[in-house]
């Protein structure tokens, strides 16, 4: 990367500058996500041939895979963005990652709730303490955390030093956790969906639809990051003008 | 000086002892289920106690002002943690492990395991008092204890589950790289956790 490409990423720091780049990126993402969800998921889920083993359940993958995709790399945003305001204090940064822990709480939940209702049908159980739900678990136990780090100290001046913290020790600790999980059963879940290797993949006719819904997944994502973030600059620049109201009184 | 302030020693120790008793009372004299929960009990009751005299340690002291007079010192305010943390290590879990053999006998453990379980517990504990610091400095601002022991909590599962995998197999061969792993987690926090709270407790001044 040169140079050049970085300063102009710093330049995004300044709050204007910023929500010039949303008006962009919002209704760009916003299209993304539409088509791509809506093209995959109905290509996925009425266009393609059910598995010879689990029938119809099989297609909850399309919704399953990319929540989890999205659930894990929102909590990697947050950790870079705690970092940039750890070490640029760059504001618009910290308020990324307070925006963004709902949505990857929510997508936690999503992977969860249609994990275990494929798994009802599949393994004959909601919940088991495999080591990929365990670490999902956990995962939602650092989210949790993280909100209610937040709420409970409220103010932006206290919180920002403690939760970025937070979010940084966390995601160390949660990879740690993971880690041990796996090294304690290998458990009955199967390997990864996607990757790298031709061979190990999916099928054709899975991996495209399941390719889409991702891509929207991530651009629905995105669009609700930086709904959220142009929400709380705003609330933050209320604030200080309250402020700054309070005390020319 | 923890020693003169006293009584949250005592707190913490009947507090394991009063945890461990609630245990073994929990599954009603059933043998079977004691010896399956007996490991997890005794780990669970020394995260309880340790967690329980955490915000005696940071927060007393950040109250009196104390901390202020550590950072206008030179010495640098990692080690002075460090060993407020070695402190707090010896002043609850020795105890803990002194009266490790009685609690043995209450959870119908069998006494040959003696040396491994306080082998085990004697590496896994330190993780649990320098992870619980470390936090607690994150906090300094908030003074609810509750706040500090619900966030507290999700990191301390990579030492627990390490330590009960550990302490549940003691029979097992193939046991040396859980052994291993538990006091590389211990080193991990016992290095990173006297940088961390230092940074923290600095940039809560700054």
């Amino acid at each position: 990367m040169s140079p050049k490409l970085i300063d102009t990423f710093w330049e995004f720091s300044n709050p204007t500058k910023f929500k010039r780049l949303a008006r962009y990126v919002i209704p760009l993402s916003a299209g993304i996500a539409l088509t791509c969800i809506v093209v995959g998921l109905i290509w996925g889920l009425f266009y393609t041939e059910p598995d010879y083993k689990q029938m119809e359940t099989v297609k909850i993958i399309f919704l399953h895979v990319p929540a989890a995709f999205v659930a894990i790399n929102t909590y990697l945003v947050m950790t870079i963005a705690s970092l940039i305001w750890l070490i640029r204090r760059h504001y618009i940064s910290l308020l990324a990652a307070k925006a963004a822990a709902p949505i990857g709480f929510m997508m936690t939940i999503i992977t969860i709730i249609t994990g275990s209702l494929w798994g009802s049908s599949t393994w004959g159980t909601f919940w088991v303490w495999d080591p990929r739900l365990t670490s999902f678990a956990i995962l939602l136990c650092f989210y949790l955390g993280y909100i209610v780090l937040w709420s409970a100290l409220n103010k932006l001046e206290t919180a920002s030093n403690v939760t970025s913290l937070f979010c940084i020790l966390g995601s160390i600790f949660a990879l740690l956790s993971r880690y041990i999980v796996f090294f304690i059963d290998q458990g009955l879940h199967q390997g990864p969906t996607l990757s790298l290797d031709e061979e190990k993949n999916i099928d054709n006719s899975y991996y495209f639809p399941l390719i889409l819904s991702l891509i929207g997944f991530s651009a629905l994502s995105i669009y609700l990051l930086f709904i959220r973030t142009i929400t709380e600059i705003n609330i933050h620049r209320i604030s200080l003008v309250e402020k700054r109201g309070e005390s020319g009184a | 000086m923890v020693l003169r302030s006293g009584s949250h020693l005592l707190i913490a120790f009947t507090f394991f002892f009063f945890f461990s008793v609630l245990f073994a009372l929990s599954t009603l004299g059933t043998e079977t289920l004691l010896h399956l929960i007996a490991p997890s009990g005794i780990w669970i009751s020394l995260l309880i106690s340790v967690l329980l005299t955490l915000n005696k340690i940071i927060h007393q002291e950040f109250e009196n002002g104390s901390t202020d007079f550590y950072l206008l010192s030179d010495f640098p305010l990692e080690i002075i943690l460090f060993f407020k943390t070695i402190v707090h290590w010896i002043t609850v879990a020795i105890p803990i492990l002194l009266i490790m053999p009685f609690i043995m006998i209450a959870l119908q453990i069998e006494l040959e395991k003696l040396f491994v379980l306080l082998t085990i517990i004697f590496i896994g504990s330190p993780a649990l008092s320098f992870v619980g610091i470390m936090i607690s400095c994150l906090t300094l601002s908030n003074n609810s204890s509750f706040l500090i022991t619900t966030i507290t909590i999700p990191f301390y599962f990579p030492t627990l589950l390490l330590g009960i995998y550990c302490t549940n197999n003691t029979d097992l061969d193939n046991m040396s790289l859980a052994y291993v792993l538990l006091s590389l987690n211990t080193l991990f926090t016992i290095t990173i956790s006297p940088f961390i709270s230092a940074y923290a407790v600095k940039l809560h001044y700054s």
